[in-house]
C-alpha cells in the first residue's frame, strides 16, 4: 500500500522506461533459455520412453515396438500409445487434457506431462543405457 | 479495522468472480500452466490499494477457493508455489519504487510461472519439465503486461475516488 505522499511524488501507474527495460531483460532471459534448450544436449531422437510416476520410474518402453500401456492410480488413469517410433497420450481422465492434446513426441527435449496425475513420459536419449529395460519388458 | 476487513473481503470476492468468468474461456495451448489469470488484475490492484497483510490474504483466498471450485488438489499446489513467489517478487519490486505497475506485474507474471514449474519439477521428480520454462516465461511476460496495463487503468480511477491511506 502507498501513502498519498508517495502517490504524488511519482506516478506508479504510468508505464516508465524502467518498465520496458525490465520487460526486455525478462524477455531476453526467456529467449536465452529457449536457445540454450534448443541447442543444448539432450535434444535428440530416442528409442526408449520412460514413464515416471510420482517421481519414480514406472517403466521403460521400446519405441520400436508398437504397444499401449494403461496406467491406473488413485489419481486416475492414463492410456499411453507407442506407434511408429513415437509416444503419445491416447487417453486420460485428467481435468485439463493437456497431455492428450500434446500429441505424439519422439524427442528427448519434448516430455509429455500429465500434472494432475503426477505422470511424465520422457524420451531417453539414445546414449542412455536402459538399465531396467529387461526387468520391465519381462 | 472494519473498513480493512471489508475492503479485503471485496477484493477477495472480486478475484473469485474473475476466476469464475475465466473458467468459461476455453484456453488450450498444449502447455500446462498457461492462463490469462484475470483474477490477478484484482491481486495487482490490491498490491497498491491494501496493506501488505490484506494483499496476502486476498492472494491466499483467491488461490484456495478458486483452486477448490475450478481446479483440483494438484493444481492447488502449483498455484500456491506460483502465487507466493510472484507476490513476494512484486512486493519487493514495488518497494524499490523503480518500476510502475506495468513492470511489477510483468515480473509477477513470469515469477508465477517459474514457481509453478519449480513445484511441478519437485512433485513429478522429472527435471526435463524445465523445457517448458521459456514458453511459460514468455507467456508470463505477455499476461503480466496485460494485467499490469489493466490494473494501471483501474488504479488511476480508484485514486481519484478513494484515499489510499485510509486504513
Amino acid at each position: 500500500m502507498l501513502s498519498d505522499d508517495q502517490m504524488k511524488k511519482n506516478d506508479l501507474f504510468k508505464p516508465r522506461r524502467s518498465d520496458l527495460i525490465l520487460i526486455a531483460i525478462l524477455a531476453a532471459a526467456a529467449a536465452l533459455l529457449a536457445v540454450l534448450f534448443a541447442f543444448g544436449k539432450g535434444h535428440e531422437q530416442g528409442t526408449y520412453a520412460e514413464v515416471v510416476l510420482n517421481g519414480q520410474s514406472y517403466g521403460i518402453y521400446d519405441l520400436k515396438e508398437d504397444q499401449t500401456i494403461r496406467i491406473e492410480t488413485d489419481l486416475g488413469y492414463n492410456l499411453i500409445e507407442i506407434q511408429n517410433g513415437s509416444v503419445s497420450m491416447k487417453e486420460a481422465d485428467c481435468p485439463d487434457q493437456y497431455c492428450v492434446s500434446k500429441g505424439a513426441v519422439s524427442s528427448s527435449a519434448d516430455p509429455i506431462v500429465c500434472l494432475p496425475h503426477r505422470l511424465v513420459i520422457q524420451i531417453l536419449p539414445d546414449k542412455t543405457e536402459p538399465v531396467s529395460f529387461d526387468a520391465v519388458s519381462e | 479495522m472494519a473498513r480493512r476487513v471489508a475492503a479485503a473481503g471485496i477484493f477477495a470476492a472480486l478475484a473469485l468472480v474473475c476466476s469464475y468468468v475465466e473458467s468459461f474461456i476455453p484456453f488450450h495451448f498444449g502447455v500446462p500452466g498457461i492462463k490469462l489469470g484475470l483474477a490477478n488484475i484484482v491481486v495487482v490492484t490490491a498490491l497498491y490499494f491494501l496493506p501488505v497483510p490484506e494483499v496476502c490474504f486476498v492472494m491466499f483466498l483467491k488461490i484456495l477457493i478458486s483452486g477448490l471450485l475450478f481446479g483440483n488438489l494438484m493444481s492447488l499446489i502449483y498455484s500456491f508455489a506460483g502465487g507466493i513467489l510472484s507476490l513476494a517478487v512484486m512486493m519487493i519490486l514495488n518497494k524499490t519504487g523503480w518500476f510502475s505497475v506495468l513492470g511489477v506485474s510483468a515480473a509477477g507474471g513470469v515469477c508465477h510461472n517459474i514457481g509453478q514449474i519449480a513445484a511441478a519439477m519437485l512433485v513429478t521428480g522429472v527435471p526435463v519439465i524445465a523445457y517448458y520454462l521459456p514458453v511459460l516465461m514468455g507467456a508470463g511476460i505477455l499476461t503480466g503486461c496485460l494485467i499490469g496495463l489493466v490494473s494501471g487503468r483501474i488504479l488511476k480511477i480508484l485514486k481519484d475516488h478513494f484515499s489510499f491511506s485510509n486504513s
